[in-house]
């Protein structure tokens, strides 16, 4: 059996809307990215994957096996929704230890990996905090250890860097990369650097669609000479924003270093920059629609 | 250890450390304290006593007697009680009406006016307070302002007979206004014309056939007294008869309480944010369900269990002396039997509704059960009748005959309830599936729709 | 003055229709269970104290729940305006709806021919729907939890009519039926002890226990 995940014409509706068109995808082990802008389905689509969404239209399984067995899904997955808590007034123990025997682990299990979890999320000193005390990050990676507590095969993780701090955030993506090592680990974002740290195979939804799937390499390799940087007077910037992406800026007194997206060379001071994710993510979302 | 039993012990911790599950129990303490805290038990009847209290009786004379008493007091005060739907209701007769209900006690017992109605009032009232007066001076009690007042007659239809729901405070038993037929009045013709005043009355009166039947009460001799006693030793063991007293209490409150308990479980994994955590769980929805329900189940028949020690107790040390064979199953018997069912549904119901709404609704319709059941419980107190009430009451340690005529139809009640409890919530487990799978999201549709709306 | 009507238009468009729906048919079915017509003055007390008060219970202690989320509880909390003005200002408006409902019933009963002080009993009547419903704020407002609101004023009621006045003393809600006023004085001043007490409670800072 192999651990894939196979998507293959999903269509989904919530009522008349669509929230996702047409999709088809194919996961393998490793880290797996979903971008795209807040509402384009990313957490639709994570949501049929974890059986928590019957599919509307369409066939998804889960390594082979169809996710309407919603039973043997949920054996493989681990979810981690965007926005969770736990029984505010439980330990962080027993809140662990309640979804082990949900997620039919038997007590010596739970003995045993419990507390190897907690220490892998470095909670290992808090066990017997009351969950209602937790601060934002370790809430988060208290997350993570439900989801991966009954050893499933693929993990869902829906926005799970929002509201950490960037020190929290590096540590939990080096947290997910090493889970990743040996099943599939599917992060959505909309936060470009997330995936840049971490994922090497991708896929970009833009209102319900595909309209990238493949490696970060490929994606930034479709902006290369496209990218170009120049320092100009912050009035300049006002008329480049009107007829070019700005990916980025720096302010370096009175003048502004811009990062902007261009077809051919605009003018002379542009200098032809290295691609980056970013670049190429934007450069992908405004292609899409036309903007460019 | 299957998942189920470790769940079921997980849930009962969780409901231990909830703080409504600590103010019901503090409720049923308080219930049984005020109703039962007090208990004394029934001694042996003693000949000679001023009277034993009032026993049912099924002598057509004394039926037609005691109900055409209701009907002269009733056309004397041209206002009449009826309980449609078990619910008290005044009736005031237009002209018609009342000119009818007229002829017919003109015909059954030969009362002509409602001057003629007002004499024979008269009479009685007299006749029962000298009655009183002659009963209480023989117990040596001489304070007459405390006769006049229990005696008033425009006092004696107490509305919702409050008295009789909480046990009463004791038993001050006041011969109700009996009525001579006419000579030659035939039973059959006099069901004819109570049934016509039923009708009138637009149902529910004292003259249609049940009430008119339970109405006719006369006062027990020192021999009824005696044999009903024996029957509470003898049949009962003491222990049965106070058993289903204290059940009749606990019930009440039962009726209600335990969907407090199931609408706040229900709502608490929403309330945590922990619901998509556990859906995602491979543990199936009906043992999630099933070991929610059976832990709240346990947990609300644990503290009446315990209560019921108190009780119990008592009646094992009065057993002891007056050399009674009590039974010290009694109380177990009986909260299983009587009382487990309707925690079973109510239980119940709260968790099916708050599973399908996903809001506290359970509490106004289970509120609006319980109010409707013990209303229309009031006018069968003494058990005996037990219908196919939620909370069949018995609210007097006597009456084992009572007990054991209507012990099939109990029977048949607390199995029905027990069996719709289950059903329910096997039923609640399907929705729970379907919502883990994305289906049947209620709540969020409603919410949906609105915002859609504006 | 137009930001408070804001308020209420809020709270009427989204926050208690339902509720109010469900009083109205409370008082609809009325007729069905219970006599409404041709009533003495106590009878008619009957009516109001036992049956018609219950819409307080309906009615109030929901004030506290578009914000049950203790996220949009921090969020309103940050705004200019009080939070404690807020519910004052819904609490206002759900009364006047309560004395709206409860004044056309009473119209009905007079209307039918029943005998009683209409303005005595009106209140009467109003200030045990606001003793009631002013309990389920005090306890909601307490516990931080519905459900424990609505148990605390049914409680009572049963108590009312299991023990009568034994324990309630002067707050024995069905006393106009045993033609006594007194109580509804105590209970009026009751109310306004529970509900400031409860939007008192509601307000202040602490993370709140769990039911």
């Amino acid at each position: 059996m192999s651990t894939t995940i196979k998507i293959r014409n999903l269509n989904q509706y919530y009522g008349k809307k669509q929230a996702l068109c047409d999709v088809n995808l194919t996961i393998e082990t490793g880290m797996f990215g979903l971008l795209g802008r807040n509402g384009a389905g990313k957490t639709t689509l994570m949501k049929v994957i974890a059986t928590l969404l019957p599919v509307s239209e369409g066939e998804v399984s889960v390594c082979g096996r169809n996710v309407q067995r919603a039973k043997e899904i949920r054996k493989m997955v681990g979810y981690l929704p965007q926005e969770f808590s736990m029984y505010p007034y439980m330990t962080v123990y027993e809140a662990m230890d309640y979804l082990g025997v949900l997620s039919g682990l038997n007590k010596d299990m739970r003995k045993q990996r419990i507390p190897k979890l907690l220490k892998k999320v470095n909670l290992q000193d808090d066990k017997r905090k009351k969950v209602k005390a937790l601060s934002g990050g370790m809430k988060r990676r208290l997350g993570i250890a439900q989801a991966i507590l009954h050893n499933p095969r693929v993990l869902i993780v829906d926005e799970p860097t929002a509201g950490l701090d960037p020190e929290e955030r590096v540590r939990f993506r080096n947290l997910l990369c090493e889970i990743a090592e040996e099943r599939i680990v599917i992060l959505s974002t909309h936060i470009v650097g997330d995936i840049e740290a971490t994922c090497e195979d991708i896929a970009v939804l833009d209102e319900g669609s595909v309209i990238y799937q493949g490696t970060v390499t490929d994606l930034i390799s479709m902006t290369e000479g496209k990218v170009y940087s120049a320092e100009i007077s912050k009035r300049e910037l006002e008329i480049l924003k009107k007829d070019y992406i700005v990916t980025s800026m720096l302010t370096l007194g009175n003048n502004v270093m811009a990062r902007f997206l261009a077809e051919e060379k605009p003018f002379a001071s542009a200098k032809l920059c290295e691609a980056g994710v970013e670049d190429a993510y934007m450069y992908l979302m405004h292609t899409e629609r036309g903007e460019l | 250890m299957p998942v189920l039993l470790q769940l079921f012990i997980k849930e009962c911790k969780q409901t231990a450390r909830s703080l409504i599950y600590w103010a019901i129990v503090l409720i049923l303490i308080f219930d049984f304290t005020s109703q039962l805290g007090d208990m004394e038990i029934d001694r042996k009847p003693e000949p000679g006593q001023a009277e034993y209290g009032m026993k049912q009786c099924d002598d057509p004379e004394i039926i037609m007697r005691s109900a055409l008493g209701q009907l002269t007091e009733e056309y004397y005060r041209e206002s009449y009680t009826t309980y449609p739907i078990g619910f008290y209701k005044n009736v005031t007769l237009n002209e018609k009406d009342d000119q009818k209900i007229g002829e017919i006690l003109r015909e059954a017992a030969g009362i002509a006016s409602r001057e003629e109605a007002g004499k024979v009032m008269e009479e009685w009232y007299s006749a029962s307070n000298t009655a009183s007066a002659d009963r209480f001076a023989a117990e040596g009690i001489t304070d007459i302002e405390y006769i006049a007042d229990t005696a008033d007659i425009t006092d004696t239809e107490n509305m919702v007979n409050i008295e009789d729901f909480s046990g009463g405070e004791g038993p001050i038993y006041q011969e109700s206004l009996k009525v001579e037929p006419v000579k030659g009045l035939t039973y059959e013709r006099f069901a004819e014309l109570m049934d016509q005043v039923d009708k009138i009355l637009g149902g529910g009166s004292h003259y249609n056939k049940e009430y008119r039947e339970h109405d006719a009460e006369i006062p027990m001799t020192y021999e009824d007294a005696l044999e009903e006693y024996n029957t509470l030793i003898e049949k009962d063991r003491l222990t049965g008869g106070y058993a289903r007293l204290f059940s009749d209490y606990m019930v009440i409150f039962l009726g209600i309480l335990p969907v407090f308990l199931s609408v706040t479980r229900g709502l608490r994994d929403r309330r945590a944010s922990m619901q998509e955590l556990i859906y995602t769980r491979r543990c199936s929805s009906f043992t999630i369900i099933a070991s929610r329900y059976l832990a709240m189940i346990v947990m609300l028949t644990l503290p009446v269990l315990i209560i019921s020690i108190n009780p119990l107790s008592q009646c094992i040390s009065y057993a002891q002396t007056a050399g009674i064979k009590a039974d010290p199953f009694a109380f177990v018997k009986y909260i299983i039997g009587w009382q487990l069912p309707t925690i079973m549904i109510v239980t119940a119901v709260g968790m099916f509704l708050t599973e399908l709404t996903d809001t506290a609704v359970a509490v106004l319709v289970q509120g609006a059960w319980w109010f409707i059941t013990v209303f229309a419980g009031i006018g069968s107190l003494d058990g005996g009748a037990y219908g196919w009430t939620l909370v069949p009451r018995h609210n007097t340690e006597m009456n084992w005959q009572g007990f054991h005529d209507g012990f099939a139809q109990l029977a048949a009640n607390r199995a029905v309830y027990a069996g719709a409890a289950l059903l329910l919530m096997a039923f609640t487990a399907w929705i729970y599936s379907e919502k883990r799978k994305g289906r049947l999201q209620i709540r969020g549709k409603i919410l949906a729709n609105r915002k859609n709306k504006s | 003055m137009e930001r408070y009507w804001q308020i209420e238009k809020i709270n009427l468009k989204y926050h208690i229709p339902v509720h109010v729906l469900v009083c109205v048919l409370m008082l609809l079915v009325s007729p069905l269970l219970m006599g409404v017509a041709n009533l003495e003055a106590q009878d008619t007390a009957k009516v109001l104290e036992m049956y018609v008060a219950l819409i307080g219970i309906v009615l109030l202690p929901p004030v506290f729940l578009p914000e049950q989320d203790h996220d949009i509880r921090d969020l309103i909390g940050t705004k200019y305006m009080n939070s404690s003005v807020v519910y004052l200002m819904r609490i206002l408006g759900n009364v006047l709806l309560l004395a709206l409902l409860l004044g056309l019933y009473i119209g009905i009963l007079a209307h039918n021919r029943c005998e009683f002080p209409a303005g005595k009993y009106f209140f009467g009547t109003i200030s045990e729907m606001l003793f009631m419903g002013g309990m389920g704020m005090f306890f909601y407002g307490l516990c931080d939890n519905l459900v424990i609101g609505y148990m605390a004023p049914i409680v009572y009621y049963i108590t009312a009519m299991g023990s009568k006045d034994q324990y309630l003393k002067m707050f024995y809600p069905f006393s106009m039926t045993g033609g006594s006023y007194s109580e509804k004085i105590w209970m009026a001043a009751g109310a306004v002890i529970l509900v400031s007490a409860g939007v008192w409670l509601r307000c202040r800072r602490r993370r709140c226990l769990n039911g």
